[in-house]
């Protein structure tokens, strides 16, 4: 029997091949982009959880109240926390990379030029860091790997940049020009889900024995400075509320008393960070959980569109059919045999759909990998699940959109659809009703898709262009912490300034607007310390980045001697003070020995985004950097450049360096590039949403084609009838247009109040937002409108114009 | 062939009072009023009527396709008026078949496939499907097409299809609703053949027809206006009722 529905599934496939190949194309692209996000979600899913111990293993945060909620501590808290807290912790781990953006790396071999890079993924670690975590060793002993000072792993494909073809293992490389490290092992390289990857990990002793060796307190006593990301295994069967209970009494023990008070410490499960830590400080820049709802959302819209249009050509053809399951019924097939004929009718469009759907998934991953910036694999091995899943998914999709009209179909009373030609009456007006709400259902999730995406692109767009309250365009950041170019600061400005494109230069301590550090002040009045974001600069900053000075100066070489500040108009309403001018002269540090006025305020600058604009402006501290403190703060020189011959202008920089600091690799970076890479994830959603949109609306249009084919095959005679009668070509296409434009304006009035209230709420994650005004829906429901129309009328213009004596002579 | 003969054979429908109305948007109409059948095994009758008169409301509830609002309705000896679909479906299976004006031949089933399919619903070894297709098709003269699809054959060729398939489960009844309704009369002649063939080979007929020549192959005619019967009577010509087996 499955035999004979099968032969009749074929045949009927073969030849209704127009309905068909919309019906596969259309479920087909519809698998396809719910696989496409299926995958994409399952890897944001799956961030760390490759580590055996992800469950156990969890990341210190370091809340100072009014200041930070940083994801890394200070330098001594991980090996304190393993020493005290022993009965709760098997193991700790920090990560530590001199919070340098990168880290001067190079390679002399016997024969050959030297190789150097400024790497980008250089850490120090504990040698536990192989006991917590699960990266695989290519060569070398986890075990030993790391114990000794000066000692390096490295991943395989850093091994191939240095050491090319030859054998890495015992080879020295020299960090930062002056510490030898050996290689004691290749680890293959870290994997992609991953909350952050690294190429090089060095022993946490080499900087007892030589970084710090002349300044070895930073390591031990150091409570305040916190830039080591802590992680901690805890015992199993340990619950981390117990050991969090501990950190009160840590705290008090070991914390400076300045920032005691306002300090606490909490456990982030590892497995959380990827998708649910915005924190201060953190490695790099993690991803949403609201985006993969956003995506789970889409992907189940476009499967489900998908899905409507199968319903919908199915019950429309359903005429078609009738005869047949009239016949069958007749020769006494149960309803539910008929059923069951249908659904396997269905359920085998939807594998065939399912084998279309697999090459457009494997077409399309590449494209997905690059505007998602991620490496998913079909490769079975990687993902097991993935195979049967599609499966399952097919034949779900099969069941699930065969089900409606399998009952349609098997309706049908041989008593009526035997006799005669055929046909009856209208075609069953519950499932044409329903059919229309389907329609309507696939327009309301296009016009959604398209306005949203809409208003996600309009708020990147303003995110882009918004007024930071300084100009990030034409500055060149170089990176120069932990290079000798601080104690050469002055002769380099004054090379660089030589040159005609240079209009200004500066040092910072971060690049403006997308990271800042905070410090501990005490302003004139307050009788205790406060925490407040704060920049460390150099002369001429406010100048270089465009900052307004609303009163005051900038630094200048030479002017203001002492310790003074420039501070924001946020701090001067924030502390009360009457105005910008009134702040000039005051002071915000504590007072001196002897009750004098420290870190006078000099300059008040016009507010500024100093932080990414998921963040709102809030009072801002612009300190100045001592000479002594160049080395260890300054982490980018920072350049104005003019807009012409920007090459020109980038070579003479990178040969200025190459006279000062030959040794050491030149790299640069644009603010404004910089600062894009801020809103990488929601630039990253409005691509992907923005392409599945596009995608959804195709498939609905793919429906609406056929179901007008259908509606003008329909009412043919009638179409004839009337042409005789003399209505016109535009009288009849508005006639068989004015349905679906009414079901499109119908989607529009459900469609839209819902777009704008989930709008609403994924601004609501932005300090700043764009208003959602009616473009974007006016936009969408036209795009969808004029799509519908089009479709609709290639039809009704056929039918309009075809010789009404034909289609009259035929009944 | 005389009336009193077929007062012997074994009584295979028997309605009595049997109603139909139909109900749409505040309109009944009355399809069938107090309608009272006797139709015995081996019987060929034959409905007439004007358009209307609720012939084919009366061939369907005779098929179990559709069910009488009143009055009772007997079939070989069993009491069916109250059937739900779900019995009259397995009733249906295996007992009737069915020849309509259009044939209803399945598109994309081959001949042989369109004949074999009752079998299929029987759940008969594929052996005995084959055996017994082959034998109907023999028998409608339509072996040589058998891979044909039906849109590659004549109205009349159809027709013979269509017929194969309501006799090849050998159900106790045929239903015939004007099966030349759509041939030419050379094509008409040669299907009402058949049918008597299967009359006289045993099958019970019960035909709707306007067509008083068709009409001549029957032993009795029963005559509908508006829902009732009006008359029947029985052909002048002598026609031997088939052997009876199991009697």
């Amino acid at each position: 029997m499955l035999k004979n529905y099968f032969k009749v599934a074929v045949r009927n496939l073969r030849r209704w091949k127009g309905y068909a190949s919309i019906n596969v194309f259309g479920l087909a692209t519809g698998l396809a982009c719910f696989v496409l996000i299926a995958l994409f979600v399952r890897d944001e899913l799956s961030y760390d959880r490759y580590h055996e111990n992800a469950d156990r293993i969890y990341r210190m945060v370091e809340i100072i109240e009014g200041a930070e909620e940083s994801a890394s501590n200070p330098l001594p808290v991980g090996a304190a926390v393993a020493e005290t807290y022993d009965q709760f912790v098997e193991s700790t781990v920090r990560f530590f990379n001199l919070q340098a953006p990168t880290l001067a790396i190079s390679y002399e071999p016997d024969d050959g030029p030297a190789r150097a890079f400024n790497e980008p993924g250089f850490f120090f670690a504990d040698s536990s860091v192989f006991q917590v975590f699960d990266f695989a060793f290519a060569q070398g002993d986890p075990a030993t790997a790391l114990d000794r000072p000066n000692t390096v792993v490295l991943t395989e494909s850093a091994a191939q940049r240095y050491f090319g073809d030859t054998d890495p293992i015992g080879k020295t490389l020299l960090f930062e020009d002056q510490h030898p490290l050996e290689v004691t092992g290749v680890l293959e390289d870290v994997r992609p889900n991953s909350h952050f990857t690294f190429d090089f990990l060095a022993s946490w002793s080499t900087l007892r024995s030589s970084v710090f060796a002349q300044n070895t307190g930073l390591l031990d006593f150091n409570w305040y400075w916190n830039p080591a990301w802590t992680y901690v295994l805890l015992r199993e069967g340990v619950d981390p509320a117990s050991l969090e209970a501990q950190f009160p009494d840590f705290i008090e023990q070991n914390w400076p008393d300045a920032i005691k008070a306002q300090s606490s410490l909490y456990l982030q499960p590892l497995t959380d960070i990827h998708l649910h830590s915005r924190l201060d400080f953190e490695i790099r820049p993690n991803s949403d959980d609201l985006y993969v709802y956003i995506f789970s959302v889409i992907a189940i819209f476009v499967l489900l569109t998908a899905c409507i249009n199968f319903m919908n050509l199915s019950t429309a053809r359903s005429m078609s059919r009738a005869k047949e399951v009239g016949m069958r019924k007749a020769i006494g097939a149960q309803k539910s045999q008929l059923v069951g004929q249908f659904l396997s009718e269905s359920v085998l469009l939807s594998v065939l759909s399912l084998l279309v759907a697999i090459p457009i998934v494997w077409l399309l991953l590449p494209v997905l990998n690059a505007m998602a910036d991620k490496a998913i694999t079909l490769n079975p091995f990687v993902v097991p699940w993935l195979w049967p899943t599609l499966i399952v998914v097919a034949l779900g999709v099969g069941t699930l959109s065969g089900l409606y009209p399998a009952f349609v179909l098997s309706r049908h009373e041989p008593a009526r659809v035997l006799k005669g030609s055929g046909r009856t009456g209208t075609g069953g007006g519950a499932s044409e009703g329903l059919r229309r709400m389907l329609v309507v259902a696939q327009f309301g999730i296009s016009i959604a898709l398209i306005a949203g995406t809409f208003v996600a692109a309009s708020q990147l767009d303003y995110l882009r262009s918004a007024r930071l309250g300084f100009d990030t365009e034409q500055v060149v950041m170089v990176p120069i912490l932990r290079t000798p170019a601080g104690q050469q600061y002055d002769a380099i400005k004054n090379e660089l300034l030589s040159h005609r494109g240079i209009q200004s230069v500066t040092i910072a301590e971060d690049v403006l607007g997308s990271k800042y550090q905070t410090n501990t002040y005490q302003p004139e009045g307050y009788t205790e310390t406060v925490q407040f974001p704060r920049m460390l600069v150099h002369d001429d900053f406010a100048q270089t980045m465009g900052i307004e000075m609303v009163a005051g100066n900038d630094y200048q070489q030479g002017r203001n001697p002492g310790p003074v500040v420039i501070i924001n108009e946020s701090m001067v309403q924030h502390l009360g003070w009457e105005s910008p001018e009134d702040a000039i002269g005051r002071s915000m540090g504590p007072a001196g020995q002897n009750g004098e006025l420290q870190r006078r305020v000099i300059g008040v600058t016009e507010d500024f985004h100093f932080a990414s604009l998921h963040q709102p402006v809030a009072p801002f501290v612009l300190d100045r950097m001592f000479p002594g403190q160049v080395g260890f703060f300054g982490r980018y020189l920072a350049v104005r450049i003019t807009p012409d011959d920007v090459p020109g202008t980038l070579a003479n920089i990178e040969s200025t360096w190459q006279t000062f600091l030959p040794d050491r690799p030149f790299e640069y970076l644009f603010v404004d590039q910089e600062l894009d890479a801020l809103y990488r994830a929601e630039e990253n959603l409005s691509r992907v949403a923005g392409a599945f949109s596009i995608l959804a609306i195709l498939i609905a249009c793919l429906g609406v084609f056929a179901l007008a084919a259908y509606a003008a095959e329909r009412r043919k005679k009638e179409i004839g009838v009337r042409k005789v009668l003399g209505a016109s070509v535009p009288h009849l296409v508005a006639l068989l247009s004015k349905d679906f434009v009414r079901l499109v304006l119908v989607a529009f009035l459900v469609a839209a109040p819902l777009t704008y209230f989930a709008a609403q709420r994924w601004l609501g994650a932005f300090a700043y937002q764009v208003p959602v005004g009616p473009v974007p829906f006016v936009i969408a429901g036209s795009l969808a409108l004029g799509i519908a129309l089009a479709t609709v009328s290639f039809h009704a213009i056929r039918a309009a114009t075809a010789d009404p004596t034909s289609t009259l002579r035929a009944e | 062939m005389t009336h009193t003969d077929i007062a012997d054979r074994r009584p295979l429908i028997r309605t009595e009072g049997l109603r139909k109305v139909y109900t749409t948007d505040e309109v009944e109409t009355t399809a069938l009023n107090n309608v009272t059948l006797d139709i015995k095994t081996g019987e060929f009758i034959a409905i007439m009527g004007p358009s209307g008169c609720g012939k084919s409301t009366l061939l369907n509830i005779l098929g179990l396709l559709d069910q009488p609002s009143g009055g009772s309705f007997v079939f070989d000896g069993t009491d069916v008026s109250g059937f739900n679909e779900r019995r009259r479906a397995d009733l249906r299976r295996g007992t009737l078949g069915f020849v309509f004006q259009s044939f209803n031949l399945i598109d994309e089933l081959t001949v042989y496939e369109n004949v074999e399919l009752p079998l299929l619903y029987l759940s008969l070894s594929s052996a005995e499907r084959k055996e017994r297709t082959e034998a109907a098709l023999d028998r409608v003269g339509m072996a040589h097409r058998r891979d044909h699809f039906p849109q590659q054959l004549s109205g009349g060729q159809q027709q013979r299809v269509a017929i194969a398939r309501a006799v090849v489960a050998s159900p106790q009844l045929i239903l015939a609703d004007e099966p030349t309704g759509n041939l030419d009369s050379s094509n008409g002649d040669e299907v009402m053949k058949l049918l008597s063939e299967l009359n006289e080979a045993g099958a019970t007929i019960v035909m709707v027809t306007h067509s008083p020549a068709d009409a001549e192959f029957a032993h009795r005619v029963i005559n509908l206006f508006d829902g009732q019967v009006v008359s029947e009577h029985f052909m002048e010509k002598e026609y031997a009722l088939p052997h009876q087996s199991g009697e």
